[in-house]
């Protein structure tokens, strides 16, 4: 299969030809594996709910309109399956479960920001305001651009550009917060 | 800072690859899961399934069109509904079946609600509520799909129709296409999250001669379905995981909108929710 083809023209293929949505399989996986990696904060759930994904855009093939972006159309499958995973299991890691730095250290930003892991960023982002976390995850760990972002969130580049400011800010409240716990 | 953090972030995301083990074997379920629908059953451009619906969901306007005599019953209307909404074209080429013996259908909604109970496997969920004047009309059940439909009616031009299909999760639905301009609105139906749309697909032959006697074999035609907001056609979808239940609640006549045609059976976004909240188990 043509790796250069756009998602598009693969979609357009992928009915008849399993060559093509492997293609998009590949192109995408990491994208939204990391996603919901940053969502669930284990490899056991994200791997888990990338498979119910990536299963359900198969199904849903003949359904999707090429209009859109189609990893916008895989992350949207893919929040569905995590709405349903967070009915199902309502625990979250508390923020007071993040490792503390381990000893000395110097408890400088940079540091701390270094020390950081999927698992801890995963429980800082549970804390933030809901549409900056979104628009974090979204930018960061689905690799979307900015007008990507905007498109699935539905708001203005502006807008988005603000979210993403301000969540990194809080990121950092917490960090300093944390820091100052420890 | 922020840099310093940003560039963490996509250290983070970088170093956080799937598995190559759990890739590969993804790509190799995701192959043979292709293989089982896609080679058994070729799709081609606006599929039987995609006219299906459109044509189901359009059948119910046919009043409209004067076309009512001539088109199945609504049954077909209410096995294509399920599914959630995502925004399509505003216009689709399509085609519609047209003659026919229509009097060769049954009633599809002839059960009752005890027939209903002893057929549906598991739980049968009713709405406790009921806008005024809108009393149980029938119901069908599907054993194939294990998907129950339920009718409510009240008056001839005013009905709706409620249909509940036990799957594990959204994804096993599939999207039902709306049109672009489609103003769909997520909604809170006591927790669990819903869809609400407005609207419908007005369909148009232009090969239809409407003073021409029906053909006695049924014949396909080339139509188009035209989506519009302004029509008193609503639809709303929503998945319980507590229950493993999907639910459909859709009205299942309707019209292009109009001032003089208002109703008291007419109904609105709130009671759509309200009998959404209201349904519960019957055993």
């Amino acid at each position: 299969m043509d790796e250069t083809l756009t998602d598009d023209a693969l979609v357009s293929r992928a009915k008849d030809d399993i060559e093509a949505f492997a293609t998009l399989y590949r192109r995408h996986l990491h994208r939204v594996y990391s996603y919901l990696l940053s969502r669930v904060g284990n490899v056991h759930d994200a791997q888990d709910l990338t498979t119910q994904t990536f299963i359900a855009a198969l199904r849903g093939m003949q359904t999707y309109e090429p209009r859109g972006l189609f990893i916008a159309w895989l992350l949207g499958i893919a929040r569905y399956k995590l709405s349903d995973h967070f009915r199902d299991n309502h625990s979250i890691i508390s923020i007071d479960d993040i490792a503390p730095l381990p000893d000395g250290i110097n408890s400088v930003e940079d540091v701390i920001i270094k020390q950081l892991r999927i698992e801890e960023i995963t429980t800082i982002l549970e804390k933030l305001n809901p549409e900056r976390a979104e628009a974090l995850r979204l930018r960061y760990f689905a690799d979307l651009k900015i007008r990507e972002v905007a498109d699935m969130v539905g708001k203005s580049e502006g807008a988005v550009k603000m979210l993403i400011a301000r969540g990194l800010d809080d990121i950092r409240q917490v960090l300093n917060i944390q820091e100052e716990i420890s | 800072m922020n840099d310093a953090l940003e560039h963490k972030l996509q250290t983070i995301h970088n170093e956080n690859q799937p598995d190559p083990i759990f890739a590969e074997q993804l790509e190799q379920e995701l192959r043979s899961i292709h293989s089982s629908i896609y080679l058994t059953e070729p799709i081609k451009p606006h599929s039987v399934s995609i006219v299906r619906r459109i044509v189901a969901i359009a059948a119910s306007f046919l009043i409209v069109l004067g076309l009512f005599a001539t088109v199945p019953p609504l049954r077909v209307v209410a096995q294509d509904i399920i599914g959630f909404f995502i925004a399509g074209e505003e216009t689709i080429e399509t085609s519609v079946v047209i003659g026919g013996d229509a009097s060769a259908e049954h009633n599809p909604y002839s059960l009752s609600i005890s027939e209903l109970q002893d057929q549906v496997a598991e739980m049968l969920y009713l709405p406790t509520y009921l806008p005024d004047g809108y009393v149980y009309d029938g119901g069908s059940y599907d054993l194939q799909q294990e998907r129950s439909i339920i009718t409510y009616r009240c008056s001839p031009l005013h009905s709706i129709g409620l249909t509940a299909q036990p799957v594990d999760d959204m994804a096993q639905i599939m999207p039902y296409e709306v049109g672009e301009s489609a103003n769909i609105i997520d909604v809170d139906i006591d927790g669990t999250y819903g869809q609400y749309v407005r609207g419908f697909w007005v369909l148009s032959v232009p090969n239809y001669d409407s003073d021409a006697p029906a053909p006695d074999e049924p014949i396909q035609e080339p139509a188009e379905a035209v989506w519009t907001n302004d029509s008193d056609h609503q639809m709303l979808w929503w998945h319980d995981a507590n229950i493993g239940l999907s639910f459909v609640l859709s009205t299942m006549s309707g019209s292009v909108h109009s001032e003089e045609q208002a109703s008291a059976c007419d109904l609105d976004m709130a009671d759509f929710v309200r009998i959404a909240e209201s349904m519960t188990a019957q055993r």
